[in-house]
């Protein structure tokens, strides 16, 4: 925050009085620019969000005209200390890990195999590894519970066409492999996303260190190493930031698969949105849901600055 | 890279095999699509015995779809206006104006990009019944607008930071305006940002699936998203076929991104997203 210090500090009236016109002109239409964007993010965004952080700490159930009583930590050690929350934090962070690295090293794997080699046609690579996201994660997961169904489901289907005859998985409907299946789903339509981000930076390196390294005698795998990966780094970190961001709260795959239940077979898919949904939409428990918000924001912050610290650190020097 | 017969084979064999669990049940949906629901229940695998076009006109009027669609295109669509307009002007300012306060700006963008909807869901829902916008479509525009904006804004700042300062000072030179500079010099350059950002919010608000299920209540505002997610009453009788020809519905602005617009969107994607 202290960065911030000499930004704020300028006297607005003095400062005016001794800016230049250009100054000033840039003044006047940057008020313009902003306003309409900062008063709709103002009211949909800053504001609930502080709001969150007061409502964590009184007792109120989201309906009442009065905000119930000041009650401290109270209400963060009540919606903590249960089953459903340690399970959706175990979850969360399982899936940010997913999220981390299964979709993004698949996409860039498959990308750097379509791009980099000599296989043809790459128009029907491309489009094979981006189907996925042709429908929306939303979708993705609702037509996950049929492909998944332990009868006519087509994994199902596929198994015992295959000659398994007995293995009849409940994908989702067994508590021990559901938050898998669930998973599955999200990478699933995820690595289309990541696969084609890495299309695209992939095909901007310059192709002359390609055939460089061809001359030199360098093997697929060694171009991919110290070629590819490197060079596609920035954009590496782009998009594991977003995955990062989209695993920790995977609302879209989660609701779909689990409604109406909302959170499979003994809370085993709960993740901390779920769980705000359910309070703050149906539970009618308002603080509650303030309380995990808060959590939940703390910890999406926390992991991207830390993985974002880490990138940085890491960074080659050049 | 290589072409060398034998590793040549085995490189096409492990494309296949690792894009096959992308295409599979894609094809599946496809196909089931197509299908009847007792062939489903019996044999999903199988072919139907003839392609029954009939589903996508019961989803299409029966299971009211075209309520759907037409819902989504008039949210996406404003969304996608909206966030347009204010992406551009308000990343122009942080890119490219002097005025005080404007690192504090930047500052509250990146706070909400990493700052989830769910952590403030309590609060937003109660923000939109004071202003009266409850169970109605303008709610969902304004907040997914709002929750959306931080991406694209930064993008396009990445894309004015691109453009040579030097083509604003000669516009000033020949005495136009600060406002000139950005409506008639600035803005029309950062065009194919601005195209990028346009495909990305109609996309983004096209998927999306939160704001929708918490905001709308009334079944014929529902968004084709949203709607699907409720097409799934648990019991006996699914009605399997209408929600696969639905969801290929919902494909269509997607397939016809793809096909119009994948080589400029690629490369939109690469310029902006990456330099915070």
């Amino acid at each position: 925050m202290s960065a911030l210090g000499n930004s704020l500090r300028p006297r607005p009236l003095e400062a005016w009085r001794s800016a230049s016109a250009k100054a000033r002109e840039q003044w006047r239409l940057a008020a313009v620019l902003v306003a309409p964007a900062l008063v709709l993010m103002g009211i949909f965004v800053f504001y609930p969000a502080l709001q969150t952080i007061g409502l964590s700490f009184y007792k109120w159930d989201g309906i009442s005209p009065d905000m119930g009583d000041f009650v401290g930590f109270k209400t963060f050690a009540r919606a903590t200390d249960n089953y459903p929350f340690s399970q959706a934090i175990k979850n969360s962070l399982l899936w940010g890990v997913v999220g981390l690295f299964v979709p993004t090293i698949i996409g860039l794997v498959a990308a750097a195999l379509v791009e980099d080699t000599n296989l043809r046609p790459k128009a029907l690579f491309r489009f094979a590894f981006f189907v996925p996201y042709f429908f929306s994660m939303a979708v993705a997961a609702a037509l996950f519970t049929r492909v998944y169904d332990p009868s006519y489901g087509m994994i199902n289907q596929v198994i015992h066409a295959l000659g398994f005859t007995d293995i009849k998985p409940q994908w989702l409907g067994d508590g021990r492999i559901a938050i898998y299946a669930a998973m599955g789903v999200f990478v699933w339509h995820e690595t289309a996303f990541c696969y084609i981000v890495f299309t695209a930076a992939i095909q901007q390196i310059d192709r002359s260190l390609y055939d460089a390294a061809k001359v030199d005698g360098a093997s697929e795998v060694q171009v991919f190493r110290y070629i590819t990966i490197p060079s596609v780094r920035d954009v590496a970190t782009f998009v594991m930031t977003i995955m990062l961001i989209v695993g920790l709260t995977p609302f879209a795959v989660v609701f779909p698969l689990t409604t109406p239940g909302l959170g499979g077979p003994y809370y085993s898919t709960e993740i901390l949105p779920t769980l705000i949904f359910k309070k703050a939409r149906m539970g009618y428990n308002a603080s509650e849901a303030a309380a995990l918000g808060v959590i939940l924001l703390m910890l999406v912050i926390g992991i991207v600055t830390a993985f974002l610290w880490f990138r940085e650190r890491t960074a080659p020097k050049d | 890279m290589l072409s060398t017969g034998l590793t040549r084979y085995a490189l096409y064999a492990l494309v296949i095999l690792l894009a096959l669990p992308f295409v599979f049940p894609s094809a599946w949906v496809l196909m089931a699509s197509f299908s009847t629901n007792t062939q489903i229940t019996m044999d999903s695998l199988a072919l139907p015995d003839r392609l029954y076009v009939e589903n996508y006109a019961h989803a299409w009027t029966g299971a009211k779809f075209s309520t759907f669609v037409y819902n989504s295109l008039a949210v996406s669509g404003s969304v996608t206006v909206l966030i347009g307009v204010l992406a551009t002007m308000l990343g122009y300012a942080v890119a490219r104006l002097e005025f005080p306060g404007r690192r504090l700006l930047l500052l509250l963008i990146m706070m909400a990009i990493v700052t989830p909807v769910f952590s403030y869901l309590e609060p937003l829902t109660r923000v939109v019944r004071q202003l009266g916008l409850a169970n109605s479509r303008t709610a969902v525009i304004l907040t997914t607008t709002a929750t959306f904006l931080p991406v694209p804004t930064l993008l396009m700042r990445s894309f004015f930071l691109q453009l040579p300062e030097e083509l604003g000072d000669a516009g000033r030179v020949e005495g136009a305006s600060e406002w000139g500079v950005f409506r008639h010099i600035m803005a029309p350059l950062a065009r194919s940002g601005v195209l990028t950002v346009l495909i990305f919010a109609f996309l983004w608000s096209w998927n999306d699936l939160l704001l929708p299920a918490v905001f709308l209540q009334a079944p014929d505002k529902y968004t084709i998203a949203y709607a699907i997610t409720t097409l799934k009453p648990a019991g006996f009788r699914q009605d399997h076929v209408t929600m696969f020809a639905a969801s290929i519905i919902s494909t269509g602005p997607m397939i016809v991104v793809y096909l119009l617009l994948m080589r400029r969107f690629i490369a939109g994607l690469t310029v902006g997203g990456l330099r915070g």
